[in-house]
């Protein structure tokens, strides 16, 4: 539970825009927060989704098939949907306590420190993004799907679409705050 | 390198990795792939964690996340929390201390529609803190009950960690959520109990006035008020909890049917506009992403982990050393209140479960009470510093710049003190846990 | 000596039947054999059973991928991957003994071409078939006929769901380890279940009522080895992993056969002082008889649809129903005309 600001959503902490230049190209900040709203209607789907397959159940004994199946692949959706802005508006989980402390005695070496850190961020999307190409490639070709035929089914392709959409662009993103730290460091004038 | 080497240096890694301030997702899933690589080799490496990214989150029992974290936003935007605080706050005017009881009070309501104790806490940082502080309550007191008391909100079900326990140890989790009522209710009385306590003997701590007095009531709202503010929230535990337990639906299915029935009530009571719902949905993605990431990423630790052979060997390690029972138990929850300190909950879980449960099982503990003994040990790290995630959810909720993260954590000490013993009275009477679970 | 170091994993955890037996049973037969044989290798085995490795939504791939060398595949839930394997599922209620099952897929993969293929495109050698034991019903409710399953939600994983038209069933797509919490809050009324299965959840508890319907044994899944590993595996190694895993599968028929019997005779035993107290009667065979041919036509529609894409699915049909009839089975359906 990254950031516990839930009463002033859509805020993003100060963490993440230091430095001077601003690395942020305001289009794809946009592009993230667009993805990450597919994600957030993906979810109120999902609700209406259940909610209908509980009415159908029991006012029509008729329960919805496929439910199982779409919410499963919905999750993994909604979480590499999600994932770029998230960390785009600081609210992935971490423990800043030690970085807080360095910033505030030696900036310049925090900065170091943070730019490290997201290089790390971005090294490890990058795997994620590279690794699941195959995967998707096959699941594209072979009309791979979940379910079993005559019952229900439901193509692959699209959330292995989305976790290697989600990787890259957090990748990007990881890039984009790591050069923002270098650059921070760069101009901070030694260390106090 | 052999197994239980990287195994071990795997578990130091992480660690600094973690203070050093590296997403914990992130230093996660680095760990497990340098480790993978190390045991076997980078393409296998790189084939796990894609084949965890896309198949570890493919389980329809984590739809349950996204939709009680809606349940829990609309909730609070609906002003559900302000009125139950208000109702409890009439019920307990006249009682010395009666505020703070009050908190504790309505949290324990409000933990009955909601699954994540940081919503708790942000809902009551907004209501409560005020009007304790208005009534002439010390700042640091008000604090520390709304930070205390939301750890209510992931022990009375529906539990957030129940889910995620009972993924992780096969349990069923409407059993969980059973074994959470006792422990959870009992919590509250001990909280309670704690404050009437401390207003009685030491009023000093409560009141920043000298005297102590008994603040004038607030609310003097007419029987028919109270209930048209108590009716909502009763009416949607009601429905939760009803059509769990009344075959309606599974304990799965309830966080889609709660957040219609909030968005339903806070409609009714002309709170909706579209741009709310975009809100509040927006933000539901974002803790959404925040906690299964971490899931994702420490499934990916628990296969690394799996292949050294390490937790299989500790596991040897633990029996073999004939630590017994309470040795362990001992062990463990003191390893759970560490962790506490520089981890988040679901994040312990996560790494330390799958590690514990076969020494668990070897040892013929039972695991809907093992369960609950880990949830409230792990919730105690919510209030400890460094890493105390209510207390920053508290701090970034306030307006007031007069209270410190310090005082929060002060202020938060004497529940945490409560935590303990009832930890302790839970590991000694495990029919407190089990007897509503195995009914 | 040489030592050959596998892992061998599973999503399921060894109180699975066939699960257990990969690791009492095969494990230990593959080095008595080398040993038997004279030869100079020794396997290491290193487990990774229960999940550790990989949950049961990736048997496959995770075999395929290398992560296990050998693993228990969950063939029943791969109808994409590998649709001609699913022709038990889709010519359902032929037998109710697994036995039949396993030796007819034993025989049948490796013997046809393109059932050996479409595990290979998966980067798995097929090793060993293991079968389920008979579908019964297990209700909250007596029942007496098919009349009284009418409108009825029962729990039905899978496949399984394809059986639940011929007698009016609702199937609701519930897994094992939930199913017994979804019977007791009646959110289902039942299941459409396996004994081995049922006995391990206590689902008797909830549902005294055990109906021997016998709508048959089916493919679960089947041991299989990754591709890469096995060409890389002395030529001895891989002659004692393959003879140990063909009498895997009869050890597996058995043991299934004994876990049924074991697993209803528990139930009946342990839920004697539950009231209603748990009691195991029969489906009347007309009623049975009545179910099974009120199904539509799965195989046909299922072959048709495979033939379409250029798989011979009509094919495979028919060599899995000659095969059944080869061992003295008399088909209420036959599902190939
Ligand atoms: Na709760
Ligand atoms: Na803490």
């Amino acid at each position: 539970m990254a950031s516990p600001t839930m009463t002033e959503p859509l805020t993003p902490p100060a963490a993440a825009t230091p430095g001077r230049r601003r690395w942020h190209a305001p289009v794809f900040g946009r592009l993230l927060d667009a993805l990450s709203g597919l994600g957030s209607l993906l979810i109120a789907a999902m609700m209406l989704l259940v909610c209908a397959d509980v009415a159908a159940r029991n006012l029509l004994s008729r329960p919805i098939t496929g439910v199982t199946e779409l919410v499963a692949l919905g999750v993994v959706a909604v979480v590499f949907l999600q994932l770029p802005a998230a960390l785009r508006h600081g609210r992935l989980s971490r423990a800043e306590i030690f970085i807080d402390g360095l910033r505030r005695r030696r900036p310049r070496a925090a900065a170091l420190l943070q730019a490290l850190l997201h290089a790390c961020g971005f090294f490890f999307c990058a795997i994620v993004f590279a690794a699941t190409l195959s995967p998707f490639a096959k699941s594209w070709t072979s009309g791979d799907f979940i379910g079993v035929e005559g019952v229900f089914t439901a193509p692959t392709w699209p959330v292995v679409g989305i976790v290697l959409v989600g990787s890259a662009c957090t990748a990007l993103q990881f890039a984009l705050l790591a050069l923002l730290e270098w650059d921070g460091a760069a101009t901070t004038g030694g260390d106090a | 390198m052999g197994g239980m080497e990287v195994g071990l240096i795997s578990v130091l890694a992480l660690l600094a990795a973690v203070i050093l301030g590296m997403h914990i997702g992130i230093a996660l899933g680095l760990v497990s792939f340098a480790g993978i690589v190390l045991l076997k080799d980078g393409g296998l490496a790189a084939r796990m964690v894609a084949a965890t990214a896309t198949d570890a989150l493919q389980d329809h029992a984590f739809g349950v996340v996204p939709l009680f974290v809606l349940m829990g936003m609309v909730v609070s935007i609906c002003g559900l929390g302000r009125d139950t605080f208000d109702v409890f706050e009439r019920i307990f005017r006249r009682v010395r201390g009666g505020l703070g009881v009050a908190t504790v009070g309505a949290n324990a309501a409000f933990a009955a529609v909601t699954g994540v104790s940081i919503a708790s806490a942000a809902v009551f940082t907004k209501i409560a803190v005020p009007e304790m502080v208005r009534h002439g309550y010390q700042p640091r007191f008000a604090v520390g009950v709304v930070a205390g008391s939301s750890l209510l909100g992931m022990l009375i079900p529906p539990s957030l960690l129940m889910i995620i326990y009972g993924v992780l140890a096969q349990e069923s989790v409407g059993r969980m959520f059973l074994a959470g009522i006792v422990p959870g209710l009992l919590l509250a009385v001990v909280f309670s109990l704690m404050i009437l306590g401390m207003a009685r003997w030491w009023p000093r701590k409560l009141y920043a006035t000298a005297g102590g007095q008994a603040p004038a009531a607030l609310v003097n709202d007419g029987v028919l008020a109270l209930l048209r503010k108590g009716v909502p929230i009763v009416a949607l535990i009601v429905v939760v909890l009803g059509g769990i337990y009344g075959g309606l639906f599974t304990a799965t299915e309830a966080g889609a049917v709660g957040a219609a029935g909030a968005l339903v009530i806070a409609a009714l009571r002309r709170q909706l506009s579209a741009g709310r719902v975009w809100q509040v949905l927006v933000e539901t993605g974002h803790v959404t992403v925040s906690i299964l990431f971490l899931v994702l990423a420490a499934a990916l630790y628990a296969r690394m982990l799996a292949l050294s052979g390490l937790p299989a060997a500790l596991a040897d390690l633990v029996v073999g050393a004939q630590l017994g029972w309470w040795g362990f138990i001992a062990l463990y929850v003191a390893l759970l209140l560490l962790l506490g300190c520089i981890l988040d909950s679901v994040s312990i879980l996560l790494i330390l479960v799958p590690i514990v449960l076969p020494i668990a099982t070897t040892m013929g503990m039972d695991l809907i009470w093992f369960g609950i003994v880990t949830i409230v040990a792990v919730e105690i790290g919510l209030l400890t510093p460094p890493f105390g995630i209510s207390v920053y959810t508290v701090k970034s909720s306030l307006d007031d710049r007069g209270i410190s993260t310090r005082d929060i954590f002060a202020g938060a000490m004497p529940f945490v003190l409560a935590m303990l013993v009832l930890l302790a009275v839970l590991v000694a009477f495990p029919a407190l846990s089990t007897t509503l679970a195995r009914l | 000596q040489q030592t050959v170091n596998l892992t061998i994993g599973s999503s399921h955890p060894t109180v699975v039947p066939w699960v257990g037996l990969m690791q009492s049973y095969l494990q230990p037969e593959v080095n008595k054999r080398l040993a038997a044989a004279g030869s100079p290798y020794k396997v290491v085995w290193r487990e990774a059973y229960g999940g550790v490795l990989y949950k049961a939504n990736a048997t496959l791939t995770s075999v395929g991928e290398g992560m296990v060398d050998i693993g228990w595949v969950f063939a029943a839930t791969e109808g994409a991957k590998l649709p001609l394997t699913q022709v038990s599922s889709y010519a359902p209620a032929l037998t109710g003994d697994p036995r039949h099952i396993i030796e007819v897929f034993n025989r049948m993969v490796p013997g046809t071409p393109a059932l050996k293929a479409e595990w290979e495109k998966n980067n798995v050698v097929f090793l060993a078939a293991t079968a389920a034991d008979t579908l019964d019903l297990y209700t909250s409710f007596p029942v007496n006929g098919i009349a009284d399953l009418k409108g009825r939600k029962l729990g039905a994983a899978g496949a399984i769901a394809l059986l639940a038209s011929g007698a009016g069933v609702v199937p609701v797509n519930t897994a094992l380890p939930t199913m017994y919490n979804d019977v007791k809050t009646g959110v289902i009324d039942g299941a459409i279940s396996i004994a081995s299965g049922a006995v391990g959840i206590k689902l008797d508890e909830v549902t005294p009522y055990i109906t021997q319907a016998d709508l048959g044994s089916f493919l679960s899944g089947a041991i299989a080895v990754n591709r890469d590993t096995w060409a890389k595996l002395p030529p001895p190694v891989r002659e004692a992993i393959q003879s140990a895993a063909a009498d895997y599968g009869k050890q597996l028929g058995d043991a299934m056969l004994r876990s049924r019997e074991g697993a209803l005779k528990a139930m009946v035993q342990r839920g004697q002082s539950q009231n209603p107290p748990v009691k195991v009667t029969s489906l009347p065979a007309a009623d049975r008889e009545q179910w099974i041919r009120g199904l539509p036509n799965l195989a046909q529609d299922w072959a048709k649809n495979l033939d379409r894409r250029n798989q011979p699915g009509s094919q495979v049909l028919a060599t899995y129903m000659a095969e059944v009839r080869k061992l003295g089975v008399r088909p209420t359906r036959d599902w190939d005309r």
